[in-house]
């Protein structure tokens, strides 16, 4: 099931009204949560229910022996951990990617070897609730948590179903508490709730895909040999698409959770008006990039030591945060670029320090638009097919070839829209929105709400996959 | 909580306005809601052919029998099958063939409309990718989904993306015309009708000498080598369905006037149709050996306006219980 379907409305519309009715207890509660979680996802696929089911419920008995073991024991439970979680997702998600590029190297030294076909189906979410899933393990080797005893509120904290699929990635810490005391949605909460659900829905429906979709597509397909101005015009049509693809999804989820008295974590803060790439990392995908830093990067040796180590551990983050997204080596190359330019970034520190200071904020605006402009060429390996793709479109954006460029109406459009995009991250770079949308009036409300409303109903056309929900 | 639902009904009350307003300006100019296809709506009529009270009539085809057949007088005329529409607008039929013969839950009879060209390398896939997203994709989520949007599209002119926002602007920047009068549509069972009196039947058959001119006055036909493969695959399809009780007709619907013409010129029936049918274990007929069928009205040579769908649908079902192939109630 998707947020943008409206199978969606009637079964959100059906859970709160089920939710909410007054003098059902905590406990029944959860298990409403629960029952309707799984029938989100099993509505998708519903085999794959029972491997979200398994993995959860290995995860909370392997936690639950950590728990109680002591010293080597302790490790070795943790291990037990890694390789069931890694070894699914290897298998669901890399499977194919491996074999291939083993077939591959044998191939370079004279050995034909001709592997069975998998096919193998990619369960949806599978990256984020196995990394969710994972931080609790390893939360609990650290004993910065105690293993959770409820089976149910183990699976709930996993498969709760606002963030079940494309995230956020929750970390245990900040959602058990809210299984221990009753929700309920507050003013306050419904407010958040609905306006986030709403904008994210019109992120999603207007925006992604009517709006820039058209033209990504367009510039990213097969067939397509693009001059240089739609070169660019399908990166940035791309870098509306993704942002507002998958940061609609995470909003929607905050919003849906929220309508339950549940708060998630923030997943972007403005990530187009970063002014650099760390802070950029601060702002896309807040929930990845923190769990990659403290379950990954630290981990590695973090910058503990020297600059030599600090450059390659992140170089390996990115890289293997690049890998997470998709089974492809383009993917790998856009997270190497990141960690290439945080590497860079770090080098610069000083000499951008004395720059800003300088230049205060027109330096600042500066610094934005050139990050902007990495991101955007770094968004083409992310959407590229192939290689090749990449290159091409890499060389049309920075060496045009001379003739008659020609953008159509379209691509106008995406870039105006993309202009405006960049403009309203820049404007609301600081900006709280939770606590920005609890101050505004019922009147002030019901206007941005009615206007949500009227671009969502008004913007029927395709309804795509949402992008993240292949990683 | 009063901030809230005073919120709601000001957010309600006004996009309900707006809204209500842009829908009366489309259907001022004339434009009346549609129910458009997809693959998820052909893919909850590929859900249905497992009926066990009565037997599965599955219509397979393009846009010939997508818009011709008559659900109620299917009904009517065939008390004890339930018909299912699984044509599809512009695509040969083969690919959904081959997908219900190797269901093996399937065991209805199958009227699967399709020429000598359907044959071809090109038309046996034709269908394939929708046979794909029903198996790979199609889910219960998107079923109810389908279902609800097919009553918004039935109820609103808002749910046509032609008069989406987008589609608004880019059409107001391109100083581009109105979107077209519609002037073919589905009912909720998936069943097509075309109004000629909307739609100008003088535009295909314009099209169709202008592809013939193109190719000089004769369209190249297929090398009957790289053709006969794919009639003999199909017997293992129709051999499959009627070994578990089922049966498949081929029917070639009629065509009239230039079109028939240039078919005969293009797949001339004793060189291709007939050595089929000589070898087929399909039961086969052809329209042009059914009177009522070979002179019924078809507007622009190929199909039945929408008055005519139940005339015509009682002469197919005459012809098919004429030859015994569909049971004729006592």
């Amino acid at each position: 099931m998707t947020f943008d379907s409206l199978t969606f409305v009637v079964f959100l519309l059906g859970l709160l009204g089920l939710y909410h009715v007054p003098g059902m207890s905590w406990q029944v509660r959860k298990w409403l949560l629960l029952l309707a979680s799984w029938i989100f996802y099993g509505a998708w696929n519903p085999p794959f229910l029972l491997l979200l089911v398994g993995s959860a419920t290995l995860d909370w008995w392997l936690a639950q022996r950590m728990d109680a073991a002591l010293g080597r024991a302790r490790r070795v439970w943790l291990w037990a951990s890694l390789i069931s979680n890694l070894g699914v997702l290897a298998f669901f998600k890399y499977g194919d990617f491996l074999r291939d590029n083993a077939q591959w190297l044998l191939a370079q030294i004279g050995i034909d070897w001709q592997p069975a076909e998998f096919d193998i189906l990619l369960p949806v979410g599978i990256s984020f609730y196995t990394f969710q899933s994972l931080s609790y393990c390893i939360d609990v080797y650290r004993r910065e948590v105690v293993a959770q005893r409820s089976w149910r509120d183990y699976q709930l904290f996993v498969g709760f179903f606002p963030q079940l699929v494309a995230g956020p990635i929750v970390r245990y810490h900040d959602f058990a508490p809210q299984l221990e005391t009753p929700r309920r949605a507050g003013a306050n909460a419904w407010v958040v709730g609905i306006s986030l659900l709403l904008l994210g829905l019109m992120e999603k429906i207007l925006l992604a895909d009517s709006v820039f979709a058209p033209v990504a597509d367009a510039v990213f397909a097969a067939a397509a040999k693009p001059d240089s101005a739609m070169a660019w015009a399908g990166a940035l049509a791309f870098s509306g698409q993704i942002f507002c693809d998958f940061a609609g999804y995470s909003t929607a989820a905050i919003g849906t959770a929220a309508l339950f008295g549940f708060w998630l974590p923030d997943n972007f803060r403005s990530p187009y008006a970063a002014t650099g790439f760390s802070d950029f990392w601060r702002r896309w995908h807040i929930s990845l990039s923190s769990w990659l830093r403290d379950y990954l990067y630290i981990p590695l040796g973090g910058n503990r030591g020297g600059r030599l180590f600090t450059l390659r551990n992140l170089l390996l983050t990115m890289l293997l945060g690049g890998l997470w997204h998709g089974a492809a080596w383009t993917f790998v190359a856009w997270g190497g670029f990141h960690g290439l330019m945080l590497a860079l970034e770090r080098l610069a520190q000083p000499l951008i320090t004395r720059i800003s200071a300088l230049l205060g904020g027109v330096g600042r605006l500066i610094g934005g638009l050139l990050t902007l402009l990495a991101v955007v060429l770094a968004w083409v390996w992310f959407r590229a097919t192939d290689f090749s793709q990449a290159a091409h479109l890499h060389q049309q954006m920075l060496w045009p070839e001379a003739g008659e460029l020609g953008l159509s109406v379209e691509a106008k459009l995406a870039i105006l829209v993309f202009a405006l995009l960049w403009l309203a991250h820049w404007l609301s770079r600081n900006l709280a929105l939770r606590q920005w949308l609890q101050a505004r009036s019922a009147l002030s409300l019901g206007l941005i709400w009615s206007l949500l409303i009227i671009l969502i109903v008004w913007s029927p056309g395709t309804s795509r996959a949402f992008i993240y929900f292949q990683f | 909580m009063r901030r809230v639902l005073t919120a709601a009904v000001i957010a309600l009350v006004l996009s309900s306005l707006v809204l209500s307003g842009v829908a009366k300006y489309w259907r001022g100019r004339g434009y009346a809601p549609v129910i458009m296809d997809s693959p998820d709506f052909w893919s909850i009529q590929r859900a249905n052919v497992y009926a066990r009270d009565k037997t599965p009539l599955v219509f397979l085809g393009a846009s010939r029998t997508l818009y011709a057949i008559d659900r109620d007088t299917v009904i009517s005329r065939l008390p004890g099958y339930t018909p299912v529409m699984l044509a599809r607008d512009g695509e040969y039929p083969l690919a959904t063939l081959r997908d219900l013969a190797e269901d093996e839950d399937f065991r209805g009879t199958v009227v699967c409309d399709l020429d000598a060209i359907a044959f071809s390398e090109p038309g046996l896939v034709m269908q394939q990718a929708q046979v794909d997203y029903f198996h790979q994709q199609f889910t219960p989520s998107r079923s109810l989904h389908r279902r609800l949007l097919s009553h918004w599209q039935r109820w609103s002119v808002l749910a046509r993306p032609d008069f989406s926002l987008t589609r608004s602007v880019l059409r107001s920047w391109k100083a581009e015309p109105e979107p077209f009068h519609p002037f073919q549509w589905l009912s909720l069972r998936r069943y097509g009708s075309i109004d000629f009196t909307v739609g100008d039947p003088e535009v295909p058959k314009q099209d169709l000498i202008r592809e013939v001119e193109s190719h000089n006055g004769h369209l190249p036909r297929f090398p009957f080598d790289e053709w006969w493969p794919q009639v003999e695959a199909s017997h293992a399809w129709v051999n499959a369905i009627q070994a578990r009780g089922g049966e498949v007709i081929f029917y070639a619907s009629p065509t009239s006037g230039f079109r028939r013409e240039v078919f005969e010129d293009w797949a001339p029936r004793a060189e291709y149709w007939d050595k089929m049918a000589a070898v087929s274990p399909a039961k086969v007929v052809n329209a042009l050996d059914v009177p009522a069928l070979r002179d019924f009205p078809l507007p622009d040579d190929s199909h039945v306006d929408f008055r005519q769908k139940p005339a015509y649908t009682h002469a197919l079902i005459d012809a098919l219980q004429a030859r015994g192939w569909l049971q004729t109630p006592h």
